[in-house]
């Protein structure tokens, strides 16, 4: 019998058949995973690999898939699975950074894509075992949907050669008054600032808007960013950043992060910099050359408010609604998150402070650093951890955040043009303009 | 001759089975997208169980929307300061290396085509860096050439007004070269013996450029005024890497296909990301049309 269509086609037929068999023969037994767990930061895989077999001991017939996702990829991936509902393409558990967490918090709260964990956690009583403000990124509508990583509490490093060189006193810069009349006398413009403030990105406007007790939305997810916390932290925010201004005494560079800060902390660019626990050891790895130079200092703190320290980013692990086996999910995010001996393990290797605090306890959160001097600087995170502000989110939480640095652009502008005539009614308008677009965004939303 | 029956048997089913695959894949991969986004446009969604019909407020939303207005302005300014700079300096370049006298031709249409080799992703990460205040080359060569050291701290990607100066120039270093080699090709085929007769005729070097070589090339400037027009409309990844993952200060570098990517993939509004989505292309067909019947690309043999 004739193929009908010629012998090339029966050729690549045949050929495809042939391959399509033996692949079917080959006998691979590679067992499913039981749980599969997504993480983004290379740092949290490498301490949950060497975490993972204790866990596999205490569950040897459970198989567990830990796998390092893009940052960028992890909660695009996952978005679009959700959105899609595709379930095979998402983990069990997954880590969700804090600025992408509000993302996922669009529809109603019964269609999240992550199991309430609310009253699992409350019957368990370890809403009362982890800091309650660091639950607030994770929460929607009452119900929360992830497991807090850390507290971030934020400091600023400084560099203690430099600041004796310049004749500053740490015990002297107590409050951001004496901070900013600190940062006039040594500020080298072009050269030398006291602080590393942003004039266009929010990061460090955002700490300091934390730190005096305001936030870019309210527990119940209204906008709150053209409050009057907010007009008063801008009007004394702009005028430290309007470059070649004689109120200026912070500056930045194009990124906070890698060469660039490295190259500005060795040159004595930014004398201090904000730094929430996890950025403490980037400089520990990234400016060797300050080794035994730097120290580590509370925020100053604001004539109206006591709080010393502000928080800067943040974790999330999530179970989501798909995972077959939530008890051995959450026994999972449990023995990652709140076994203390473990926690004290990591922090040792992270610089990261946990969200427990009866896990400060352990001995490594005593420990002295050489690169801050000797510096015990987890008992110093630890000491302003319980008075790290809330920092409550919303779908919506990028909108407002890129709202909220317009009007820092807008401020600027209009400091460097007009100085502080007529700027608090500037800042105000602005402040309400930009909410109000967020505002009607958040209207359209009919969920 | 009689065909043999083997192709006689499948020959009128042959072409159909033969193309299946082809139209199969495309009406699932681009077809049901195409619809799927279309029916999207017009609900708001969360995910597969949130669909609620908004009839035409994701569009009417577009007009109000300070965002996708900052976006629009935006990317029309890059796709007219590109198309403005790039083609003539692309076709200065073909020019110049198209004479005889010039040594090394081939070596310098390598330089000048090379930095698109590189794909916009490794040119976005490398431009971050030479755009760096203080640390980076081109504020150490614009302060050199200013002779001013202040500039050296020139934030030229953290200032709103030079996001967009910085992002086309960099697009200008990517793409000259790439648009110079469809010149060059085209130059090639300009019948050299209507230069010969208007160079007896007493033609000078322009009016031999303007009434014997661009008409030869026309049809090529014409091409790649539609595909830089194209391309520019759809901008993405440039900025995006440029401006570290973000819009930039301001939105400055916010273009259509970013608020696309931003609304569909951070906030997850897939319906107002579809309008988004329909409005570009629907726009992005006008101006091709538009800048076809302008260059008198249709209706021509």
């Amino acid at each position: 019998m004739k193929f009908p269509f010629g012998p090339a086609p029966a050729l690549m037929l045949a050929l495809s058949l042939a391959s399509g068999i033996w692949l079917g023969m080959q006998n691979r037994t590679v067992k499913k995973a039981d749980l599969v767990f997504w993480t983004f930061s290379t740092t949290h895989y490498d301490a949950y690999m060497k975490a993972l077999p204790k866990f596999q001991r205490q569950h040897p017939d459970k198989v567990i898939d830990v796998q390092l996702v893009s940052g960028t990829g992890l909660p695009q991936r996952l978005q679009a699975a959700f959105q899609a509902g595709l379930t095979a393409d998402v983990p069990d558990v997954c880590e969700i950074e804090i600025s992408n967490a509000g993302t996922f918090f669009r529809g109603p709260v019964d269609h999240v894509g992550f199991w309430d964990i609310t009253d699992t956690l409350k019957s368990e009583g370890l809403d009362k075992r982890i800091i309650g403000a660091r639950f607030t990124p994770y929460t929607y509508k009452g119900r929360i949907f992830g497991l807090p990583h850390d507290v971030h509490p934020v400091m600023l490093a400084y560099n203690r050669e430099a600041f004796t060189k310049l004749g500053l006193k740490v015990e002297n810069l107590t409050t951001w008054e004496s901070f900013i009349a600190a940062g006039k006398k040594v500020r080298k413009p072009g050269a030398r600032y006291i602080t590393e403030f942003s004039d266009s990105g929010v990061d460090q406007l955002m700490t300091i808007l934390l730190q005096k007790g305001g936030g870019l939305f309210d527990a119940d997810g209204n906008v709150t960013f053209d409050n009057d916390i907010a007009v008063e932290t801008l009007l004394w925010y702009v005028p430290l950043v309007a470059d070649k201004q004689e109120s200026q005494i912070a500056s930045s560079l194009s990124s906070s992060f890698g060469q660039v800060m490295t190259q500005a902390l060795e040159d004595e660019y930014f004398l201090t910099v904000v730094t929430p626990d996890w950025r403490s050891k980037q400089h520990e790895t990234n400016v060797g050359k300050l080794s035994g130079k730097m120290g580590l200092m509370p925020l100053p703190t604001f004539p109206d408010n006591p709080r010393k320290t502000s928080t800067w980013g943040g974790t999330m692990l999530g179970i989501t609604r798909k995972c077959a086996d939530k008890q051995l999910a959450w026994d999972f995010a449990k023995f990652l998150y709140l076994n203390k001996e473990d926690l004290a393990e990591r922090y040792s290797e992270t610089y990261i402070l946990p969200p427990v605090p009866d896990a400060w306890n352990e001995p490594a959160f005593d420990q002295a650093y050489a690169f801050y001097g000797g510096q015990r600087i987890g008992r110093d995170y630890a000491t302003l951890a319980l008075d790290v502000p809330p920092q409550y989110t919303s779908p919506f939480q990028d909108v407002a955040k890129g709202k909220f640095g317009q009007v820092l652009i807008a401020g600027v502008g209009h400091y460097s043009k007009s100085g502080p005539d007529g700027l608090r009614d500037f800042l105000k308008r602005e402040l309400k303009s930009r909410a109000d677009e967020v505002r009607k965004r958040i209207a359209r939303n009919p969920f | 001759m009689t065909p043999r029956g083997s192709y006689r048997v499948g020959g009128g089913a042959a072409p159909y089975i033969f193309v299946a695959p082809f139209i199969l894949l495309f009406l699932v991969f681009s077809v049901y997208p195409i619809v799927q986004s279309l029916r999207l446009a017009f609900y708001a969604t969360s995910g597969p169980q949130d669909w609620s019909p908004v009839g035409l407020r994701n569009f009417s939303f577009l007009l109000q929307d300070p965002d996708f207005h900052k976006a629009v302005t935006n990317t029309l300014t890059y796709t007219v300061a590109t198309v403005l700079l790039q083609l003539p300096l692309s076709l200065g370049l073909a020019l110049l290396l198209s004479q005889k006298w010039l040594k090394g031709q081939n070596l310098f249409r390598l330089i000048f085509f090379s930095p698109h080799l590189l794909g916009q992703v490794f040119v976005g990460v490398l431009f971050a860096v030479l755009f760096q205040p203080k640390y980076g080359l081109v504020n150490h060569a614009y302060a050199a050439m200013t002779m001013n050291p202040a500039n050296i701290t020139t934030k030229w990607l953290g200032d709103p007004a030079t996001v967009m100066p910085a992002l086309v120039l960099t697009s200008l270093w990517m793409y000259v070269g790439f648009n110079m080699i469809y010149f060059l090709a085209a130059l090639q085929g300009v019948d050299q013996e209507l230069h010969e007769a208007a160079l007896v005729d007493g033609a000078g070097t322009l009016a031999r450029f303007r009434a014997v070589t661009l008409p030869a090339i026309w049809p090529v400037c014409q091409f790649v005024l539609v595909t830089s027009t194209m391309g520019s409309l759809q901008l993405f990844e440039l900025p995006y890497l440029l401006l570290g993952n973000t819009s930039g200060p301001d939105n400055a570098g916010l273009t259509i296909v970013m608020y696309l990517y931003q609304n569909g993939f951070s906030s997850g509004d897939l319906g107002y990301a579809s309008a988004v989505g329909w409005t570009l292309a629907v726009g992005m067909l006008v101006i091709s049309l538009a800048q076809l019947r302008l260059s008198g690309g249709m209706g021509k043999e």
